[in-house]
């Protein structure tokens, strides 16, 4: 039983007029392409002042050996295709431009160096950041920096509409190891080719143009962590922008998890946590079959209630859009999760104070004393 | 050796202002016979499950809602639960309102109230006790609620942390068991916290309205519960553990409380799930083993924490939002 997936098929069907309409301008804007973006962006359909059109721009698979030029091309038409729908905002997935390249173990350290950008935009990505410019749209983009020291990391930047860059950010949750596993077909070697992320999880206040909205920024396995969306929820956040390239199975060699599941588990830790944090989500994959592994599909566009409001239905190039109401945040804000109001922070010692689980003694090892007890409330 | 602890929500339906507790007693007395007959060997009871959900009644002195709590756990009314937990060989999680004398500092008399919830051994000893942390509701009559949710008003924030002790129950040596009460399942900071004593399994008692009771609030009903599985199944997944979250559903004193209590697995999955608003058990075997994928995976806290990252959680209570934006090399805030 999965009261999530019931429950979404209501809200489906109550949002099945509002969907269609909103599919039928995605339709009409993909027919009059790109010479009359300008049209449809000249009507827009904001209810208020705070309601941000924003797109997810899902991705199929990126091969290792694919032309970095034709990856290009397919962001820009991804691009084209969320302003022809009115999006203001554009959110590409982690490691946009490129293979996920930490499953391989490579040694050739020029195919390595190729990876990685050592400027943003760097002259192969600058006709992107053009044409959002040009197009008054915003974007959030993953990929690999290497900083002027050499370090590198796994970042995503967040561009405003006019083409200033609004804040950056660099993947505090590395998964996977720095040794490869042996004898496994795909290894998840991010702790190898990335550093930890240095700067936390800030957010940051965009202009009028995006509303106003205090954004955050999150990379892939970050999701699953609460802390990381509580940090950025103890900011205000409105609108948390990230994009992933997730294994369609248990990427630790597993066998017990289905891309069934494992797309579940994405959408879950996305909806519960912008529910917790009555914040807008957009979450973007990149998605199908890459270099034999499979990745899951799933983007979606979460609201404050957590629920689903937009989510693609391929794993392929793929742009879905929603206007958030950055105001449907308040809510939320004001009441069941008023921070302020509600949290005890004296009781949330350990999760800053440790790291890693400390299990409470075996039964029989410790006797517990009468202060202990008295300690404990018995 | 196999982990398996078979294990039930026993949800109960509504329990009126005017109903004593040797009945609502009488009825989980009932519940547990039921268990019993299926084989369950540990049963989770509701929040302030003695009782109608008295935090809805206002009372000016609030020495007169005293007798909603209770001075001795167990008492004459109680006993009956701890003998059948006896009889019958089974554990139990009970939740109730704890009043409690006590000499501050200064050896002056202090009463102190707490929504409250303990574990049970099968051999009727309480192993562990909680106290709620993350109260919700208000202090103060609010003239503009139809009705009131005085949770702030008649109980202090809860002052034993969120512990979690390992014991034997079942025929499992140890389990690492831990304890929320309702608002709680809401705030990932409380799962987290039992999440890092490494917690296998969850018990939690609630009554949630079905309509959201805020002045000003609006909430479509379907969300109410939606809200509850979410947080309960993401709690979980992201802590790798069972969780047992029975409600108090039904129309108690007039107000509507959802049922929808859920037995949710390691994925975040729900593996059990009650459709009535009235007294219903469901149950589910529990294999504790699955918790170690998760735990020694993706959720291997040493491997994957960062909590130099994590600093305002615990060094700020309420929301702080970043600056207003300003133009590149500009000084004055954008308008």
């Amino acid at each position: 039983m999965d009261s999530i997936a019931s429950i979404l098929c209501i809200t489906r069907e109550m949002r099945s007029a509002e969907r269609r309409a909103e599919k039928d301008t995605i339709v009409d804007a993909d027919k009059v392409a790109d010479h009359h973006v300008q049209r449809s962006r000249r009507t827009p359909q904001l209810t208020t002042d705070r309601t941000l059109r924003c797109a997810a721009a899902q991705m199929g698979p990126t091969q290792r050996h694919d032309d970095r030029g034709q990856t290009l091309d397919r962001l820009i038409a991804l691009l084209e295709q969320a302003a022809a729908a009115g999006a203001r905002l554009v959110v590409f997935p982690e490691l946009a431009l490129t293979t996920f390249f930490p499953r391989w173990l490579i040694s050739d350290q020029t195919e390595l160096d190729g990876y990685f950008e050592s400027e943003m935009p760097s002259p192969r990505v600058a006709p992107l950041f053009e044409r959002a410019r040009a197009l008054g749209v915003g974007f959030y983009l993953g990929y690999a920096e290497r900083d002027r020291t050499g370090r590198r990391y796994n970042a995503a930047i967040l561009i405003a509409p006019d083409g200033e860059p609004i804040g950056r950010y660099r993947k505090v949750h590395l998964p996977g190891s720095v040794e490869p596993r042996p004898d496994a077909t795909f290894q998840q070697l991010e702790k190898r080719y990335f550093a930890y992320g240095d700067g936390g999880f800030p957010a940051f206040r965009a202009s009028d143009a995006l509303g106003g909205a205090v954004i955050g920024m999150m990379i892939c396995n970050d999701r699953r962590w609460p802390e990381a969306w509580r940090v950025l929820g103890l900011q205000g956040v409105e609108l948390v922008c990230l994009g992933y390239n997730s294994a369609a199975y248990d990427p630790n060699g597993g066998t017990t998890e289905t891309a069934e599941l494992r797309t579940f588990h994405s959408q879950l830790v996305v909806r519960a946590n912008a529910y917790m944090n009555a914040t807008w989500a957009i979450a973007t994959a990149k998605a199908g079959s890459e270099d034999g592994s499979a990745l899951i599909g799933g983007s979606c566009i979460v609201d404050p209630n957590g629920m689903i409001v937009a989510e693609a239905r391929t794993l392929a190039d793929e742009v879905i859009v929603a206007d958030c109401d950055l105001d449907l945040c308040r809510q939320g804000k004001e009441k069941m999760f008023n921070f302020a109001a509600h949290r005890r922070p004296q009781h949330y010692g350990p999760i800053t104070a440790q790291i890693g689980a400390m299990p409470p003694p075996l039964p029989g090892t410790a006797r517990r004393s009468p202060a202990d007890d008295a300690e404990a409330g018995l | 050796m196999s982990r398996v602890i078979t294990v039930a929500a026993a949800q109960l339906g509504p329990i009126q202002r005017a109903e004593p507790r040797q009945i609502a007693v009488a009825r989980m007395v009932r519940l547990m016979e039921r268990a019993h007959a299926r084989g369950v060997q540990l049963v989770v009871f509701p929040e302030l499950a003695l009782t109608t959900f008295f935090p809805r009644h206002y009372h000016e002195n609030i020495a007169e809602a005293d007798v909603w709590f209770e001075t001795a756990m167990p008492s004459n009314e109680t006993a009956p639960l701890f003998d059948a937990a006896r009889r019958f060989g089974i554990g139990f999680h009970l939740g109730y309102a704890e009043l409690v004398d006590t000499r501050d500092d200064r050896g002056r008399d202090r009463r102190r109230r707490f929504n409250t919830a303990i574990l049970v051994s099968p051999h009727g000893d309480v192993m562990l006790k909680y106290r709620k942390v993350h109260l919700p509701g208000h202090a103060e009559f609010d003239p503009r609620r139809r009705v009131q949710h005085l949770e702030k008003r008649y109980f202090e924030v809860g002052d034993l942390g969120f512990p979690v002790v390992r014991a034997p129950m079942g025929d499992v040596e140890g389990i690492n068991m831990g304890m929320m009460i309702c608002n709680d399942r809401r705030w990932p900071e409380a799962w987290r916290v039992l999440g890092l004593q490494s917690v296998e399994l969850v018990m939690l008692g609630y009554n949630t309205p079905s309509i959201n009771q805020e002045a000003g609030g609006f909430e479509a009903h379907h969300l109410r519960v939606f809200h509850s599985h979410l947080s309960i199944q993401a709690g979980c997944y992201q802590n790798a553990c069972f969780a047992v979250a029975t409600a108090k559903a039904g129309i108690e004193d007039g107000c509507e409380l959802f049922g929808h209590s859920i037995i949710v697995n390691p994925q975040g999955e729900i593996v059990a799930q009650a459709t009535s608003w009235d007294d219903e058990l469901i149950t589910a075997d529990c294999d504790l083993d699955r918790c170690t994928l998760g735990r020694t995976t993706i959720f291997d806290f040493e491997k994957h924490r960062q909590p130099v990252h994590y600093a305002r959680i615990t060094a700020q209570t309420g929301a702080v939002a970043p600056p207003i934006w300003t133009k590149p090399g500009g000084t004055e805030p954008a308008r």
